[in-house]
Parts: structure tokens; C-alpha cells; sequence
């Protein structure tokens, strides 16, 4: 085997695809060939270095937050305070900082069933507390039913000099009468 | 005839008299062509703890027959009375009272008022020796009390011109005050004869004449068979029950409602109710015809029709 036969197998003699002969033949030769044993050498390094590089488990917290919001609902990856984002930002500070610095600057965005939901709920409190204070005050019960207040006049109040008496001293809620009853017991009082 | 006054403090109201003649068409009644006059003393009595003081004082005068209203208005109670009289055969008065009530019960959560109303039909025969007794209030034992005290009297009218003898007048010489009380007096027709005829294919079968009294119950107007009716309607005749109310002065001699319900009279039985309810307006001296229809059918196939006529009683 010479060099040039040599270095076009080299990356199988590396990943060892080569069979058993080709094998033997190739290591008979780096044996006797310095230059192809330097070759094969830095190959192996620079393999060795990239393979550093791709076996990283953690990916830049830019990145992740990146991917992570292409498949994320739009409303999660705006409101900026997700979980997933946070852990992203606590591996690199710099996009931490940069994260929370932005914070306020971000897009609120909802659904539309919970942004109806929040809606009825502020709707409803609005009500309850303006009818605490719009409604009329609840006079005493008259005749113990619920809701009824007390009586304050019948009619328009009178004009002028005419008013309308008060009788409501005799005022016992009887039935109006008629009695017959004999002259000579009706007193002649004036 | 009318006559109409408020009892006020105003000077105005209490000399004015408001008369008013329907036409001069009814003929004074039997009693009135003796001369007399009927003439009511009404007093409103405050009563508080035993102590009587009397607020008001008032009469109504007039011919016999004279009718007259006293309403009561206050801040949460309203009464409207009204009295009907009439001279009956024992030389006392035959009065039907209504009264109508209205209290404010108080008011709704939205604020509107709420009212308890009532109204009730009272009669009575009275003596000239007797009173009439009104409690606005009823008659609960409480130490404050409000009367209206009404005492009739029979007095001479000879001595006044014809056109006044027949003309109410109201006098008062206390009035109430904040016009309290008000009084309105009238001289309206009260007896009204009514015939009622049962007519089969137009024939009439059964006929039946009475006077009735306005505003006075319900009273039996038995229709008697003729030698046309059938025997189906001779063993079994028909008898109105029939009231009459609400007279209104209408040109030129007025016109009066009239209810009633037709009962077929049954040989050992309770009588059975032909018709129940039925009502209508009438005119003196007009007829008012009901279709029996399919409600009473004595005959298979016959036509049945009932037939009022109404007129004023005689002396009315």
C-alpha cells in the first residue's frame, strides 16, 4: 500500500470499517510511513475535538429560548416568564439580565376563553360592588314580608296652603266598619 | 239630582253647592209627595283616650231617596263611602253602604307604591230612633279612634219652592280641617221594573215583571210559562236571579248595568244553572235580548231567546 492508497482509506482505517486484511495492510504501512502517521494522527485530534463539540448536552439558553417558542402557544412564550425560559436564562446571565431587563416591554397576549373568562369575572365584581352602593337603603318591614318598606305618603304632597292630614295614629290595619247604633247613645257634644 | 261639596277650610268650597238636574225626567218619588224631606247629620269624631272632639259637622238634605258619598283622604288612606237610601214600607230607611278602602302598605325594592285595597257592601234597615256608625279604622279597641257619626231625620219640606224640594243641599257648619272629609250628596232614580220575557221561535212562552232596587243584592224574578210553552219549559221554568248597579245619568233618562244568572227551577231539586255571570247595559224603556243558544235547549232544536225590558217604577 502506498500513501496515496493510504489516505484515501483513512477514514474507514479511522472508524475501523475496513475489512481485516485492509486493516492489517493499513497499520503495515503507518509503521513504515511517518508522514501518513502524522496524517492520521491530526485526523484522530480534530475527530476527537468535534466530537466534544457535538456531544454538549446544554445548548446556549438563546438558542433553546428560540427553538422553544417556535413550538410553544404564542400566548406562553410572550407572557416572558415561563419556566422553561427562566431555566434557559439562569444558564447564561447575560440573556438572563437581558430577559428581565424586557421584561415589561413584552406583548401581553391571551386566549380567547380565558381572556372571556377574566372579562365575565371583572364584569361580575363590578356589578357586586356597584350594587352595594347604588341600590336603596331597606326601610323596616312592614307586615313581615320581605322587601316591603314602610309607607311614607299616599299622593303628591298637597300645594299651596292645602295639606293632607296624618291619620295614621288611628291606623291599626282594620277593616273599615258600619255599626247601627240607637240616636239617644250618639252623645250631643259639640 | 246632585249636589257636590268638599268640607275644607277654604270659605270657597265650603258655601259652594254644585246641582246638577239629569233632565228633569224622573218624577218625584211617592214619599216626596208628602212633603218630607230626608236630612242626614254627619259628624267626624276624634276620639283619643276617651275625650270626644268633633272635627267636622255637616248635613245633607234632601228629597227621600237622597244618596250621598263621604270620602276621607289622608297621607296613607283613602275611604270612599257611599250610601243609597230609601224610605221602606215600615217607615224607616233601607240604606246599602259601600265602602271602599285603599292603605299604603308600603313600597316595592323598585319603589313603586303597594296598596291594600278593600270594598264591601253593607246593607242596612234603619229607624229614625237609629245612627249609623262608620269607623274608617275599624273597630279595633285602640285608645285613638276616628268616628263618622251619620244620624237621619225626617224633616218638612212643605215650605220650600217645588224646584228646591227636590234639590239636595249640603250645610256645613264645621269644617275639617286640611280637608280631610269631603261630601257629595245625590238625587238619582232607584226603583227600576224590570220584565223579563222567554221567547221560543220567537214566541214568547214565559214572561216574569219586578221591581228592583239599585245596588241591592241579587233578587229571584221567577218567569211564569204561558199556554204556548212547551212542557218542557212549563215543568221546569226558568227564574232570573238578577241585580242592578251602577246607574249612570246619561241623556235622557239615564242607564243602569245589569248581572244576573238564569236558573232552571227543578220539581225536587235545587234549581240548576242555566247561565251564570251575564251582565249588560240598559237603557230605560229599551230592550236587552240574550241568545239562550246551545245553553239551554228544553226542546231538541229550539230556539231560545231572553228578553229584558227596563223601565223607570212607578213614583221614580
Amino acid at each position: 500500500m502506498d500513501c496515496k492508497e493510504f489516505r484515501e482509506v483513512l477514514d474507514l482505517f479511522i472508524d475501523q470499517e475496513l475489512s481485516a486484511d485492509g486493516m492489517s495492510v493499513a497499520e503495515q504501512h503507518l509503521l513504515e510511513c511517518n508522514p501518513c502517521g502524522r496524517v492520521e494522527r491530526e485526523l484522530r485530534r480534530v475527530r476527537v475535538a468535534l466530537k466534544d463539540v457535538v456531544n454538549r448536552h446544554e445548548p446556549p439558553a438563546h438558542l433553546v429560548r428560540r427553538i422553544r417558542s417556535q413550538f410553544q402557544p404564542n400566548w406562553r412564550g410572550t407572557l416572558g416568564v415561563s419556566s422553561a425560559s427562566l431555566a434557559a436564562d439562569s444558564m447564561d446571565d447575560r440573556f438572563q439580565s437581558r430577559s428581565l431587563s424586557l421584561l415589561w416591554r413584552r406583548k401581553l397576549s391571551l386566549p380567547v376563553p380565558i381572556f372571556g373568562a377574566l372579562l365575565v369575572l371583572i364584569v361580575v365584581i363590578v356589578v357586586i360592588a356597584s350594587w352595594g352602593v347604588f341600590r336603596r337603603p331597606k326601610a323596616p318591614v312592614a307586615g313581615g314580608e320581605v322587601g316591603v318598606r314602610q309607607p311614607t305618603r299616599m299622593s303628591k304632597p298637597a300645594t299651596g296652603n292645602q295639606r293632607e292630614a296624618d291619620l295614621s295614629r288611628f291606623d291599626r290595619g282594620d277593616r273599615a266598619a258600619i255599626l247601627k247604633l240607637r240616636t239617644e247613645e250618639v252623645p250631643r257634644d259639640r | 239630582m246632585t249636589a257636590s261639596r268638599k268640607v275644607s277650610s277654604k270659605g270657597a268650597l265650603w258655601l259652594s253647592v254644585l246641582a246638577l238636574a239629569f233632565g228633569g225626567s224622573f218624577k218625584p218619588s211617592i214619599a216626596s209627595d208628602k212633603g218630607n224631606r230626608i236630612k242626614f247629620q254627619i259628624r267626624m269624631i276624634e276620639e283619643i283616650s276617651g275625650q270626644r272632639k268633633v272635627l267636622s259637622e255637616a248635613s245633607v238634605e234632601g228629597p227621600l231617596g237622597t244618596d250621598f258619598n263621604i270620602g276621607l283622604q289622608s297621607l296613607h288612606f283613602k275611604l270612599d263611602s257611599r250610601f243609597r237610601t230609601d224610605l221602606n214600607a215600615a217607615g224607616g230607611l233601607t240604606v246599602r253602604a259601600t265602602l271602599n278602602t285603599r292603605r299604603l302598605y308600603g313600597y316595592s325594592e323598585r319603589g313603586l307604591p303597594l296598596y291594600e285595597e278593600d270594598s264591601q257592601r253593607i246593607p242596612l234597615q234603619l229607624g229614625f230612633d237609629e245612627s249609623i256608625l262608620m269607623l274608617p279604622f275599624g273597630q279595633d279597641e285602640g285608645p285613638d279612634k276616628l268616628k263618622i257619626e251619620i244620624t237621619p231625620a225626617l224633616v218638612d219640606g212643605n215650605n220650600l219652592s217645588p224646584e228646591m224640594a227636590q234639590t239636595p243641599q249640603i250645610n256645613i257648619s264645621k269644617p275639617a280641617p286640611d280637608g280631610l272629609i269631603s261630601i257629595q250628596a245625590f238625587k238619582i232614580p232607584h226603583r227600576f221594573e224590570v220584565e223579563a220575557i222567554l221567547l221560543e221561535e220567537g214566541r214568547e212562552v214565559a214572561r216574569g215583571r219586578s221591581v228592583f232596587l239599585l245596588d241591592d243584592e241579587q233578587k229571584d224574578l221567577p218567569l211564569r210559562p204561558n199556554e204556548l210553552a212547551s212542557q218542557a219549559v212549563a215543568e221546569e221554568p226558568l227564574i232570573v236571579k238578577l241585580g242592578m248597579d251602577n246607574y249612570a245619568p246619561v241623556q235622557p233618562v239615564g242607564q243602569v248595568n245589569i248581572g244576573f244568572d238564569v236558573l232552571r227551577a227543578r220539581a225536587l231539586a235545587q234549581p240548576e244553572a242555566v247561565a251564570v255571570g251575564w251582565a249588560g247595559t240598559g237603557l230605560p224603556g229599551r230592550e236587552l235580548n240574550y241568545d239562550l243558544g246551545q245553553i239551554y235547549q228544553p226542546r231538541d232544536g229550539g230556539n231560545y231567546h231572553l228578553r229584558f225590558k227596563i223601565r223607570l217604577a212607578d213614583g221614580e
